[in-house]
């Protein structure tokens, strides 16, 4: 609060001129994180030749796949001032669901994968009504989740990992459309009708407005409840295809499947700059930084570093996108301010 | 006439508002349900590895029930643990006296509880996604430190006291402790001021930031002593001890009737909140299920610690109801 009055003192005592101009006033969402990937890509194409090449593109696509998908549902649930943390289990839950259906019981693979998603929507609308028609926090509901889930995958199957998947699922991860991952045209899909709706359709007014004054859109006569349950379970199902993708790309499905993948997700997004506190969103920030996410965690492999240097990369990179957008977000309380 | 007849209801409403009862509740029904049904779990040494698990993540909860109270949320608790176990299994394992190591890791461990709060107050980052940066930032930082090393043994003066009762008798020390302080001194005061109005708080001239770093200063530092007498009993530590505790500690904090928001709760309820923990983890053993299956009771005991507040805050706002009716003479437009 204070920080705010101060950040409009120092803006006021600015000249005029200055003030007008400022171009850091007007610096849309995307900004930070788009500085941040030009640096890594800069960076990684002069120190790591390997970098540039094809099928390090190729990699990256693939890997951002699962998570673009995630991150695309997660900007949604931020937007309505909510968080899921359950997202990496239910992945995990969906996997094994797939697994056991497609090989162990022998289903065929079009109904194993629409159960796979069901199961996921399933989870998501748990948790939407627990937040919504409970009214529980959306940590404590998605908390509950996060442990529940990843222990319901060991009740789907105790023996731990199955492999053997169909190689139809294997295979379609290895192919290309148009020169670009198949599992990638999937996520390019989802993030891009993601962006679609929030911006252009009632539907996604609906969720911005519910994220900024909750109390507001229930006394215009929105139907509060149904909005946010029918996000969870939308999430949830998201969290279904991204177990579908995981499971043909690792050509096992395994109970730890999915493990981290919140943290990525919630990352990507607070990186893209929709805040926190939502009511504000930006889908290109988050694709953005899910390729920012990748590219960090490609370089670090690059670079011969194991996973914990990506880890401790990821998450001083959520430390720098939360101080950027705070800093953002100063900006441009000073500049209403200034220009009132 | 008819306002004693009336009474007997409301007075059973009125447990509910006890926010420590379902707690209590889960926890004596499911110590008799296991003491009827399983034998082995009246033995001693089960008792006592009960006691030592709920020491482990009871001291965890009740720092975290700390960080809760002001209306924050630390995730990054168990790798703080984890952080702080390594540094004294490291000195221990080079030669360094084990007191020594005690106190390099307390430090460690209140060091990074204060980085915590230094990033919450000074920078004003939101608690969840600081705490979110630094659990993966701890964890990943020892675990490229020590390169996933295993440390053991500990020298025997040291490891001998993680066995028999001495974590569950830290724990308790713990307990009265934080409790005393909440219920009894000005910071304690303050602390559950600030969760349950920081504005109020800051406006009333309550050093608001200092408290909370302070706040998760402690959250730290209960971290460290966790470690150290997990430390004690397995007589081993590694990079990925712990993992999943932060879960395990904010579901005791919840379970305990602690308010998610603020304000409200007990560091008893947490302490409660622990002890269920290890009961029923030891149900699961006893019943030889496997210990991976926990998260679904952790689900269930968080969903019933969520409903029960659900509960209560609608039997609190129809008392509020009724007693503006009461003085009003109208109920109080919504």
């Amino acid at each position: 609060m204070s920080d705010r009055t101060d950040a409009a003192r120092r803006a006021k005592a600015l000249p005029r001129s200055a003030r007008r101009k400022g171009p850091l006033n007007r610096l849309p969402p995307e900004t930070g994180v788009a500085v941040v990937l030009i640096i890594a890509v800069l960076y990684l194409s002069f120190t790591q030749p390997y970098f540039l090449q094809r099928d390090n593109f190729r990699l990256i696509a693939k890997q951002s796949a699962e998570i673009g998908i995630l991150a695309t549902g997660m900007t949604y649930i931020i937007a309505t001032g909510g968080i899921d943390i359950s997202v990496g289990s239910v992945v995990g839950l969906c996997s094994l669901v797939l697994g056991a259906l497609s090989v162990v019981l022998g289903w065929s693979l079009w109904i194993s994968i629409i159960v796979c998603l069901g199961v996921g929507a399933a989870c998501g609308l748990i948790n939407g009504l627990l937040i919504a028609r409970v009214g529980m926090p959306s940590i404590i509901a998605t908390l509950a989740m996060y442990a529940a889930a990843r222990a319901g995958a060991l009740l789907v199957h105790s023996g731990g990992h199955i492999s053997n998947i169909p190689t139809d699922l294997v295979n379609f991860a290895q192919t290309d459309f148009a020169g670009v991952p198949s599992v990638a045209w999937i996520a390019i899909i989802v993030a891009v009708s993601g962006a679609v709706i929030l911006r252009r359709t009632n539907a996604g007014r609906l969720v911005l407005a519910l994220g900024g004054n909750r109390e507001a859109s229930r006394m215009s006569g929105v139907n509060v409840k149904l909005v946010e349950m029918l996000i969870y379970t939308a999430v949830g199902m998201l969290a279904g295809l991204a177990a579908v993708i995981t499971t043909a790309r690792a050509a096992t499905a395994e109970p730890n499947a999915g493990t981290t993948y919140e943290i990525q997700a919630i990352t990507a997004v607070v990186l893209g700059g929709t805040p926190i506190t939502g009511g504000r969103a930006t889908i290109l920030g988050t694709i953005l930084g899910v390729i920012t996410v990748t590219v960090l965690r490609d370089g670090v492999a690059l670079a011969g570093q194991d996973a914990n240097m990506q880890q401790l990369i990821i998450g001083v990179a959520l430390l720098i996108a939360v101080e950027v957008e705070r800093w953002r977000l100063r900006q441009a309380a000073a500049s209403i301010e200034v220009a009132a | 006439m008819s306002n004693r007849t009336a009474s007997r209801p409301r007075k059973i409403f009125a447990l509910f508002t006890i926010r420590e009862l379902p707690a209590l509740a889960i926890l004596l029904v499911s110590i008799v349900w296991l003491s009827l049904t399983r034998p082995a779990f009246r033995s001693i040494d089960n008792l006592t590895a009960v006691g030592q698990d709920a020491a482990f993540v009871g001291i965890l909860a009740c720092g975290e029930a700390l960080v809760i109270l002001t209306g924050g949320i630390d995730l990054s608790v168990a790798a703080n643990l984890a952080m702080s176990g390594c540094v004294a299994g490291m000195m221990m394992i080079a030669g360094v006296a084990w007191p020594l190591a005690v106190v390099a890791a307390l430090a460690v461990a209140g060091l990074g509880g204060l980085v915590n709060g230094v990033l919450i107050t000074y920078r004003r980052l939101p608690p969840i996604l600081v705490t979110l940066a630094t659990w993966f930032i701890f964890r990943s930082i020892i675990s490229i430190v020590t390169h996933s090393r295993n440390y053991a043994p500990f020298p025997n003066s040291f490891a001998n006291l993680g066995g028999g009762n001495l974590p569950f008798v830290v724990f308790v020390l713990v307990v009265i402790g934080l409790a005393l302080m909440t219920l009894r001194t000005r910071f304690g005061r303050r602390v559950i001021a600030i969760g349950g109005s920081e504005t109020a708080s800051e406006l009333s001239g309550l050093p608001v930031d200092a408290i909370k770093r302070r706040v998760y200063l402690i959250a730290g530092l209960c971290a460290g002593l966790s470690a150290l007498l997990m430390m004690a009993r397995n007589n081993n530590v590694e990079s990925s001890v712990a993992s999943g505790y932060e879960l395990h500690a904010i579901a005791a904090v919840v379970v305990g009737g602690v308010r998610l928001s603020g304000g409200e709760g007990t560091i008893l309820g947490a302490a409660l909140g622990a002890a269920i923990y290890a009961v029923l983890h030891d149900a699961l053993i006893l019943y030889g299920q496997r210990a991976e299956l926990y998260g679904l009771i952790t689900g269930a005991i968080i969903l019933a610690a969520a409903f029960g507040e659900v509960l209560r805050r609608r039997v609190e706002e129809s008392k509020y109801k009724a007693a503006n009716i009461a003085v009003t003479g109208e109920t109080a437009s919504k």
